[in-house]
């Protein structure tokens, strides 16, 4: 039973007086500290494991209908994908976006130590990248681009690599093996 | 935020992890994940519970599972449980498929969606004495693993 009070103690269920009682043991008795020492360190361990994939988006329009419907979808996103490979080669201006939709200006800003070029891909630049600007000799980049209302997906490259933004919250795995970070706006 | 969005971002996580330790392929776990939500989303949106999400899942698995067998991977769940050993490289969803059912949704839904037990206690209807038990001992099954126990 008093092992139990670990579990506890991990999801901060503890009550004041189970909260004294775990100090205590965890003083007190050995085997009790190095027992929660081994919990805290397996859980440690597992909650990275989960973290290493992130569950997808759910979209109400694109599940709309049947499987078929994704399929669909996943065939378009190769062909766009194939259209982003080829434009790589030729040329390299942000695509504009439609007129009839509200635009925001969005600013997109970035930390990063090492890289010296760092640019920005998205959904809205019809994949091709755009270069951020360094803000003052600091190691932050920084790019203002007009967005339409909706979700956005963007990738961030920092000298050639492929990164999500550590500043979104949502994240998901494209079907090409990159994570691009999502953006509502 | 509605309603629907605050509950896909709390149990998104877990449920996500449910259904990869279920069916041990991420393309068929996305599928179900939508199909799920989307259920969800169009007759239970008044009623939205954990208990319920991954009753569906659940059964949607079921059902995929019985009406073709060739697509769920049998074979490497007696695999990846034979290499375990001292093996801590275990994916996550590897480890959680070490959980009986319900062992698995109490223990994502406390650690993975940070539900309080009296939360769970109330969406379940198992105790919350009973509840601390079972997520105790999930990760006891994992810790073991992980330790090659």
């Amino acid at each position: 039973m008093k092992e139990i009070l670990i579990s506890q103690f991990i999801d901060d269920e503890l009550t004041l007086p189970e909260k004294r009682e775990f100090v205590v043991n965890v003083k007190v008795d050995d085997t009790f500290y190095s027992e929660t020492i081994e919990m805290l360190d397996s859980e440690i361990l597992f909650r990275d494991k989960l973290n290493k994939k992130t569950p997808p988006q759910f979209h109400v329009e694109k599940y709309r209908g049947s499987r078929k419907f994704i399929h669909l979808a996943v065939a378009a996103l190769f062909f766009i994908g194939l259209a982003f490979l080829g434009s790589k080669i030729t040329a390299n201006k942000p695509e504009a976006v439609s007129k009839n939709n509200i635009q925001k200006e969005y600013r997109f800003v970035i930390y990063n130590d090492s890289a010296s070029n760092v640019e920005l891909s998205g959904t809205f630049t019809n994949w091709h990248k755009i270069p951020m600007k360094r803000i003052n000799n600091s190691n932050y980049w920084e790019i203002t681009v007009p967005l339409t209302k909706g979700e956005h997906k963007y990738a961030i490259i920092a000298d050639g690599q492929v990164l999500a933004d550590p500043t979104s919250t949502f994240i998901e795995q494209d079907d090409f093996g990159n994570i691009n970070s999502v953006l509502e706006v | 935020m509605d309603k629907f969005q605050v509950f896909f971002d709390q149990t998104k996580k877990g449920f996500y992890h449910y259904l990869l330790s279920l069916t041990r392929d991420s393309a068929l776990a996305d599928d179900i994940f939508q199909e799920t939500y989307f259920k969800i989303l169009k007759k239970y949106k008044d009623k939205l519970s954990p208990m319920l999400l991954y009753k569906i899942g659940k059964n949607l698995f079921i059902d995929e599972y019985n009406r073709n067998k060739k697509h769920i991977n049998t074979e490497n769940i007696t695999l990846s449980y034979e290499q375990t050993g001292s093996d801590n490289s275990m994916e996550a969803d590897a480890l959680l498929a070490l959980l009986d059912d319900e062992e698995k949704k109490l223990f994502l839904m406390s650690a993975v969606d940070g539900l309080k037990y009296d939360e769970i206690s109330a969406i379940t209807g198992i105790s919350v004495s009973n509840i601390k038990v079972k997520i105790f001992r999930a990760r006891k099954k994992i810790q073991n693993t992980l330790k090659g126990g």
